[in-house]
Formats: C-alpha cells, sequence, structure tokens
C-alpha cells in the first residue's frame, strides 16, 4: 500500500491511536472490516482492539492505491447464506468446534428468501465446518446443509518480546 | 429437460455422475464418465440479505462473461425485471412468471451473453416483485474450473491434474461453431523488447511496457510477433518489467524451450491447456484420478478462439466434453490465489454468445519462513528487502555499532503462512545502541494531541497526552513546557522550560498521562508558540519532538467591571466614581527614582525631574499620549539586563527598560534621551492587558500601562517588544516644559 503508518501508540485498554500520510480518500480495514463505512479523509484513528502487547493490523488504503485491500481479498471470516425454505419457522447455524456441533447463531423465517451467517474470525490455514438446521414446528429438524470452509487469510501477528545481549538484537515470543 | 434460449441454451455441468443427469456436486469428483446434473459455477454469488425486496428470486445462475463486481436485478413490474450486470448497461425487462424460469440479459448492444438465470420460488412467496435484489459476484476457489489447491508435496515434485466438464446443448436449437480457448488473464500483450529468455535454462523476460497488472507469479504465453506459439513458460517472481523463470519453468503445457526475440509479445495466462472429447452412449472416458491424464484427447493452450478446440455443431441436448489439464512446475512460488480462466463462444438461432468461465487455487509451501524479521537503522524497515532473519521464533540481528553517536534499531517480526500472505502489523519496536555497541535508553516518546485553546482573561488552556506504553524503562515523568511569545519557535536547547509533574488520566486510560492546564494570563495579541515534551526527571531525558503549537491571544487579561449604577427609588440614583488611585513604585531609594500611577496617567520620576507620562482616559481622550520633555533617539540598544525588575537601575544618570532580560530602552537622564531602536503608533498592534502596574511584564515585552478611571481598568497604552520596537496606542508628545506634560 502507499500509504505510510506514521505513528502507532497504545492509547488506552485495549485502544491504538494510529496516524498515517498518503493521498485522501482513505479506506480503512482491520480483521476483515471496513472500520469506516465508506471513505474518509481523516489521517488518523483510535481503534479498540482486545490483544495485549500488539496493535490491530489496520490496514489503509488511499486513493492512489489500485489493488484490492488485502483484508477484503482475504477476509478472516466466512459468510454463509442459504435459501429459506416455506415450511420452516427459522435455521440453526452450528460449528464444528473441537469435535462438537456448536451452536452459533439462530434466525427466525422471516420470508426473506437468503439468510446468510457470518462467522467469527476463522483459524487461519484450516478448515472450519458448518451447518445449516431448518427448524419446524414443534422443533422438528431438518435436514442439515452442510458447508466446509478452508481458510486462508493473512496470519495474526506475532506477540513478541525484543532484548538486546551481546550485540545481539533477539526477537521472542512473548511471555 | 427445461428449455433454455441464448446464452443458456449451453450450460456447463458437473461429470462424473453416477448416472446420467444425477447431481454430483464434488468438484473434485469431475474425473469424467457421465453427465451430473450439477451445474459448474462460472462465478460465485453473493446475495446482499441486508436489502431484498424480492424473496422469491432465486438465482440460479450468473454467467461468467458478467464479471466481478456488484450487480443488480430490478424490478419494473410485478412479475417482471432486468439485469444490470456489473460494468454494463441495464438490459430490457423479461417477464417471470409465477413458478416460472427466466433469463435477464444485459443490454443487447452487446450485453446478450451478461445474463442471469432466474426461478420464482412462488411457493416460498408469493410477493410481486419490486424494489433491487443487489448481488457481489466473485471468482470462486476450488471449483470445477479452478481445481483443487496445490499441496506442498505436488508443487515441490511438480504437477499434472485433470477434470472434466460436461456441455449440453439445453436448448430445442442446434448449437453451432462451438470454440474454445484458454482466456488470457491480462488482455494486452507485452512486447520482451528489453529482454528475452534463452535456448534453454533460467533467464528474464523484460519490457519496456508494465507487467504490472500481472499475478505476482504464474505463467506467461511468448507468442512470436506473427501470433506463432513459441513457449509457455513459469514465472516465480516479478517485478514492473521484469518475470523472473526459473529452469523448471521452461517448456511448460507441453512447449519446447525456444530462445525469444525482441519482437515477441507475452501474454499472462492461467497454467491449463483444453481439450475436447465427443461422448459415446453419453459418456467421456472417466480417468482413474486426477493426476491420470485422459487418453486420445488433444491438447490445445490457443488464446484464440479460431485456433482452439471446436465442435462444428451440437444438437438439442446433445452433450460434449470438456477436459481441463492444469500444470504446476516444479518448485513453483506459494501463492494464495492462481486463477484459472477459459472461455467458449457458440452461434444459437443466428446470434453469437461468448462465455467464460473461472476458478480459484492456491499453492502450498510448507518450507516458506514462518516469522520474518525487518530491521530499519535510523529509518522504519524495507519491507520489500530481504527479512533480516527468517524462521521460527527467537529471530536474531547483529548490530553493528555507528562510528559515532547512536543508532536507533526499528524492529518489525511478522508471521507468514504456508501460502505467502504476511500478517499485516506495522508496530515497531526499537533499541538504541550507542558507538560502544552498549544499549542506549531511549528519550521518552513524544507527546501527542497537543492543543491550546484561548479560554479568556488572556489565559491559554492547554492539553497534551503521553503514552507509557513502549518507554519501558525511559518512561516520562513529567512535562516540560516550553513557551515563546515573541513569535519564535521555543528552542529547547536555550530555553528553559515550565516542569510539571504527570498525573494518570482518568481511569481507564491505561498507560495515558494527560496534561491540562492554564498558563497565562498573556496579553491580547501577543503570538505565544508553546513546545511540549515528556520528561523523566531523574535522568532529564526529554522526547526530541520540536514543532510547536501556537495561537494569538485573542482576549484581555484581568479586567473590571465599570459603568456601576446603583438606585434608590426612582429618583435617587447614586452615581459612583470609579476608584482613584495615587501609587508609587521605588526603582532606586538612593536617588529617588521610581514609578508613580495616578488616574489618567503613569509616570516614570528621577527624583523631581519628570522622565516622562503615559496619559490615557478613555472619556477626555485630547491629552492622552506618551508625553515628555527627553529626546527620542532611534538607536541599537542591546545587552543583558542586570536584575529582573521592570526597570533596570545602571546609574544616576543611566536607566534600562530590559525586555525577556535584554535591554531594549535606553533612559539617559544627564542628556534627557530616550533611545530605543524604531517605533510604531498604531493601537491596533498593541498587546493589551488590564495589569495593575506602571510597567507590567508579560516576558517577551513591557507593557506600559495606565489605569483609566472612567472604566476602572488599567489599559495598555504602549508596548515595548523583544525585538526593541515601542508600539505605541497614543502619540509621542515631546515638550519643552514639564509644566506642559
Amino acid at each position: 500500500m502507499s500509504v505510510t503508518i506514521t505513528f502507532i501508540q497504545k492509547v488506552g485498554y485495549g485502544a491504538w491511536r494510529y496516524d498515517w500520510t498518503g493521498t485522501a480518500p482513505f479506506e480503512r480495514h482491520v480483521e476483515g472490516d471496513n472500520a469506516v463505512r465508506g471513505t474518509t479523509t481523516d489521517t488518523s484513528a483510535v481503534l479498540l482492539f482486545q490483544g495485549s502487547n500488539e496493535p490491530a493490523p489496520l490496514e489503509v488504503i488511499d486513493s492512489a492505491d489500485t489493488n484490492t485491500p488485502e483484508n477484503v481479498q482475504y477476509p478472516p471470516r466466512a459468510r454463509i447464506q442459504w435459501r429459506g425454505i416455506p415450511d420452516a419457522i427459522g435455521y440453526r447455524v452450528e460449528q464444528y468446534i473441537a469435535s462438537v456441533w456448536t451452536h452459533k447463531q439462530q434466525y427466525m423465517e422471516r420470508g426473506a428468501g437468503y439468510y446468510e451467517y457470518e462467522s467469527d474470525k476463522l483459524a487461519d490455514c484450516a478448515t472450519h465446518q458448518f451447518r445449516v438446521i431448518p427448524i419446524y414446528d414443534l422443533n422438528d429438524e431438518g435436514n442439515p446443509l452442510l458447508f466446509s470452509v478452508f481458510m486462508v487469510r493473512n496470519p495474526d501477528a506475532p506477540e513478541i518480546a525484543l532484548s538486546y545481549a551481546g550485540g545481539d538484537i533477539t526477537a521472542e515470543a512473548a511471555a | 429437460m427445461s428449455v433454455a434460449t441464448g446464452i443458456d441454451a449451453l450450460r456447463v455441468f458437473h461429470s462424473g455422475a453416477v448416472a446420467d443427469g444425477l447431481p454430483q456436486v464434488d468438484a473434485a469428483a469431475c474425473l469424467g464418465g457421465l453427465r451430473s446434473s450439477t451445474e459448474a459455477a462460472a462465478l460465485g454469488v453473493l446475495v446482499d440479505v441486508r436489502q431484498n425486496y424480492m424473496p422469491a428470486l432465486v438465482i440460479e445462475r450468473v454467467t461468467g462473461t458478467c464479471g466481478e463486481g456488484v450487480a443488480e436485478v430490478r424490478a419494473t413490474g410485478d412479475d417482471s425485471v432486468r439485469w444490470a450486470p456489473p460494468n454494463f448497461a441495464v438490459g430490457s425487462a423479461v417477464t417471470i412468471e409465477a413458478y416460472g424460469r427466466a433469463v435477464a440479459p444485459a443490454n443487447t448492444a452487446g450485453g446478450r451473453s451478461h445474463a442471469v438465470r432466474l426461478r420464482r420460488d412462488t411457493a416460498y412467496s408469493a410477493k410481486a416483485l419490486a424494489g433491487t435484489l443487489r448481488l457481489d459476484l466473485a471468482k470462486p476457489y476450488n471449483n470445477a474450473v479452478g481445481g483443487a489447491n496445490i499441496a506442498n508435496a505436488a508443487r515441490a515434485a511438480g504437477q499434472s491434474d485433470y477434470r472434466a466438464l460436461i456441455l449440453q446443448n439445453a436448448s430445442d436449437l442446434t448449437i453451432t461453431d462451438l470454440r474454445f480457448r484458454v482466456k488470457p488473464l491480462v488482455a494486452t500483450a507485452q512486447v520482451s523488447g528489453a529482454g528475452q529468455l534463452g535456448a534453454s535454462g533460467s533467464g528474464t523476460i523484460e519490457t519496456a511496457g508494465s507487467f504490472a497488472a500481472w499475478p505476482v507469479c504464474g505463467f506467461a504465453r511468448v507468442e512470436q510477433s506473427g501470433g506463432t506459439l513459441r513457449e509457455i513458460v513459469y514465472y516465480t517472481d516479478r517485478t514492473d518489467t521484469v518475470l523472473v523463470v526459473p529452469a523448471a519453468g521452461r517448456e511448460m503445457l507441453g512447449t519446447t524451450a525456444a530462445a525469444g526475440a525482441s519482437d515477441d509479445n507475452v501474454y499472462s495466462v492461467p497454467g491449463i491447456a483444453l481439450a475436447i472429447e465427443a461422448p459415446v452412449s453419453g459418456a467421456i472416458q472417466e480417468i482413474a484420478d486426477d493426476t491420470t491424464s485422459p487418453t486420445s484427447v488433444t491438447w490445445s493452450t490457443s488464446i484464440a478462439l479460431a485456433s482452439g478446440p471446436s465442435v462444428a455443431s451440437l444438437t438439442s441436448g446433445g452433450t460434449y466434453g470438456l477436459w481441463i489439464h492444469r500444470q504446476t512446475p516444479a518448485g513453483a512460488t506459494a501463492s494464495p490465489r492462481m486463477e484459472i480462466a477459459l472461455e467458449f463462444d457458440f452461434t444459437w438461432s443466428g446470434n453469437s454468445y461468448a462465455e467464460s468461465m473461472y476458478g480459484l487455487y492456491r499453492v502450498e509451501d510448507t518450507t516458506l519462513p514462518s516469522n520474518l524479521m525487518h530491521v530499519g537503522v535510523d529509518a522504519d524497515p524495507d519491507y520489500d528487502a530481504a527479512a533480516d532473519d527468517t524462521g521460527a521464533l527467537p529471530l536474531v540481528y547483529t548490530v553493528t555499532p555507528p562510528g559515532a553517536g547512536t543508532q536507533e534499531h526499528r524492529v518489525i517480526v511478522r508471521t507468514q503462512n504456508p501460502y505467502g500472505l504476511l500478517s499485516l502489523n506495522r508496530y515497531l519496536r526499537t533499541v538504541t545502541v550507542d558507538d560502544a555497541g552498549d544499549i542506549v535508553t531511549p528519550d521518552p516518546s513524544d507527546p501527542y494531541d497537543v492543543q491550546a485553546v484561548n479560554i479568556g482573561t488572556g489565559r491559554i488552556s492547554l492539553r497534551a497526552n503521553y503514552s507509557t506504553f513502549g518507554d519501558v524503562s525511559n518512561a516520562a515523568d513529567q512535562w516540560a513546557i516550553y513557551i515563546r511569545g515573541d513569535g519564535v519557535n521555543p528552542d529547547p536547547n536555550t530555553d528553559t522550560p515550565t516542569l510539571v509533574s504527570m498525573s494518570a488520566a482518568p481511569i481507564g486510560q491505561g498507560p495515558v498521562m494527560g496534561l491540562l492546564t492554564t498558563l497565562g494570563p498573556y496579553p491580547k495579541r501577543m503570538p505565544i508558540k508553546i513546545l511540549v515534551r515528556s520528561r523523566k526527571q531523574s535522568t532529564g531525558a526529554e522526547s526530541t519532538n520540536t514543532t510547536p503549537v501556537s495561537l494569538t491571544v485573542n482576549s484581555i487579561a484581568d479586567g473590571s467591571a465599570w459603568q456601576p449604577r446603583v438606585f434608590l427609588g426612582r429618583s435617587n440614583a447614586v452615581g459612583f466614581a470609579g476608584e482613584s488611585i495615587l501609587t508609587d513604585t521605588v526603582i532606586n531609594e538612593a536617588n529617588n527614582i521610581f514609578l508613580r500611577r495616578r488616574n489618567g496617567a503613569s509616570e516614570l520620576w528621577n527624583d523631581t525631574q519628570l522622565v516622562w507620562r503615559w496619559r490615557y482616559d478613555s472619556i477626555d481622550t485630547e491629552r492622552n499620549g506618551f508625553w515628555t520633555t527627553f529626546s527620542r533617539v532611534a538607536g541599537s540598544v542591546s545587552g543583558a539586563a542586570v536584575g529582573s525588575g521592570v526597570i533596570e537601575y545602571v546609574d544616576a544618570n543611566t536607566l534600562y527598560v530590559p525586555v525577556n532580560g535584554v535591554r531594549r530602552m535606553k533612559i539617559d537622564l544627564a542628556t534627557s534621551e530616550i533611545t530605543i531602536p524604531a517605533r510604531t503608533v498604531d493601537e491596533s498592534l498593541v498587546y493589551l492587558s488590564h495589569a495593575a502596574e506602571a510597567i507590567h511584564d508579560a516576558t517577551w515585552a513591557k507593557l506600559f500601562q495606565v489605569y483609566d478611571q472612567a472604566t476602572n481598568n488599567y489599559v495598555t497604552a504602549g508596548h515595548l517588544d523583544v525585538d526593541g520596537r515601542l508600539y505605541m496606542a497614543v502619540g509621542w508628545k515631546t515638550r519643552s516644559t514639564e509644566a506642559e506634560l
């Protein structure tokens, strides 16, 4: 990206401040989200991120950059869509986590036609399984619609600690 | 079988069905055999569920020719819609009956192949069609066109894999002139005028044009200037003008290595070849697995429809097999996104139609380093340069100490996955060393969000924040506030700051220290520059920021109310006279030199000699002025002042008025001369204050104050600026005798 991020500083519990330079307007993306709807002319932002020592990997794209943002090209979340069923009263979305089908979200059948579930941030380089179970009267369940998603995205930043001894700078995993 | 028309006349299905026409949804199982009922996706379609006003509409298929982007289905009536694909004119209205299907193309002027096939699911919703249904179209991963991801072992050894699609004429009419080609990934070729490959081995292809739109790694088709294929190669890396081709990237897809020419045209192409196969008894051959090549087929890498595989005619219901051979060279580059594209066209009912199909896949390299460390010395790291260390943590960088002084090493570690994607962090950690290679405790970080605003009565509110995060051993605990009022940037090397202890910001702010203080009062119109630094008290180390905030004081300090009114009944208004003053301030007792304040005048006396009388009366202005019997001399006045009084007494004959510690006005009592470098009479330029002294020291100016009884305020009749110029709100009145003053 042609933007230069000039300042990153922790300014509160889970809050990080970023400044950047580039050619406005800017798009800002973090963890697959478009952090600001549309574009902005701001050159500074404070983001809330519950990491400990590593700030959120903010990606800023300016107007001179024609590349697709990596957060858009390789988003960390899956969006699952399915077609509604006339007689269903709702749908339950489950994810296969640690060998257990785990309830994630429930939707009412409201005549919308298409439904969508957006997952949590998914682990990189791993296959994630989801299923959508239609629910009928008396809590009858229909056949699950299975989804399998192989996630490849920008990996998480390492949490490191720096030390200096004997002329060497060492970066190791933070405790 | 449904009757299809137009671009929908020819449909593409997965092969590998257990029986003709049964579903087969696994793209990886498209190994030939029988046609399934599962259509091969050309593009992925994501419905905008936030605003779907046509819940009855089912998106069955969008043609690949539409390309990626946002498309819309727009209702034109209760039972009709029209189609607006990305970057193409919207088509005419198409009717969709209840429970029916329709194909809606884009604008017929070249848009007949940009289409969507819709079904109206009236059993789900009987609502009339209305509003707009928005779709996001994107090239899909791992569909039958893209193929499965290439695992590391296959990447390292190289692999060819195969799969088959079955095309069927779903219409009532015969399709003619069905042609296929490999579709270039970038429409425009580049000329290899700047460098060509040799007859064999590794090398580069170089252009005076640009490869900037090409994939980072992939396949290049080299054609002679007349269009004859010379060779297909694989490049592992590129710049905007150079493709890097390894030896293992030569002779791709059945081509033979050949030296290039300077007028060759080079195309970005997917790494595939195509072949067609006529079915026998409704089936094409079935291969054992995806790495087994079909037999007796003729492969084509042609990017021209006229010279690719073709089928003269396909009758109604007829099928034909399309094989895709995908090659991965040994040692291919890891990639999170490799693209396959193919195209076919045909004639139906006298019109030509063209369809593109796309797919994506990934290439894995488990030998890629899991972490990369970049270090910049006195600058941010160069992320495009080779990493300074790679692999599993810990990573090590050996410092070369500077010959003199200190060096700041800015360090970042990023994680990499086996597909070559890096973490997006940009936060730098720093280590500073001196010329002995010893670590130097860095200066505290700069404050941020420094703001200075006028808040009235000549005062300024100053705010700033400082974060201790990252300043481990060098965290600041004081604010160093440098202030100047002469329009000059504060110089931390020479100016003395005001030190304020830091206090933590309110609860919840974490490591942030906040400054909120009030400065002044300063006279109105004084140009203030404030530099705020963070400071560590025990070492005296300060942050290194040098840019101040600036503002001009826009209010007058400490005024008094005036025009008092008291009424005792309607006819008993009791008037007030303003305060009456008469006070003296001694400058030198031995020689009886003093300053006198009285109503409407401030005076300097040398015993019984009146040096000057500043007069000011807001009601009776006729006598306002700087009255003196002393001569005015234009000349330089300089030198360090002694003492801190508003007037410096040197001897019985010599006084100075200093400003900010420097002599700027000389009063020669022996010769009755007042020397100043320059003078300006302009009330609008005089610093204003209500200070209650005859001479008010505003650090960068001396304000000559006069008590105005009518307004009960001290007003500024003039000020002596830091550069020695005397600004006057009243005129200079030289007279011969004191009686006239």
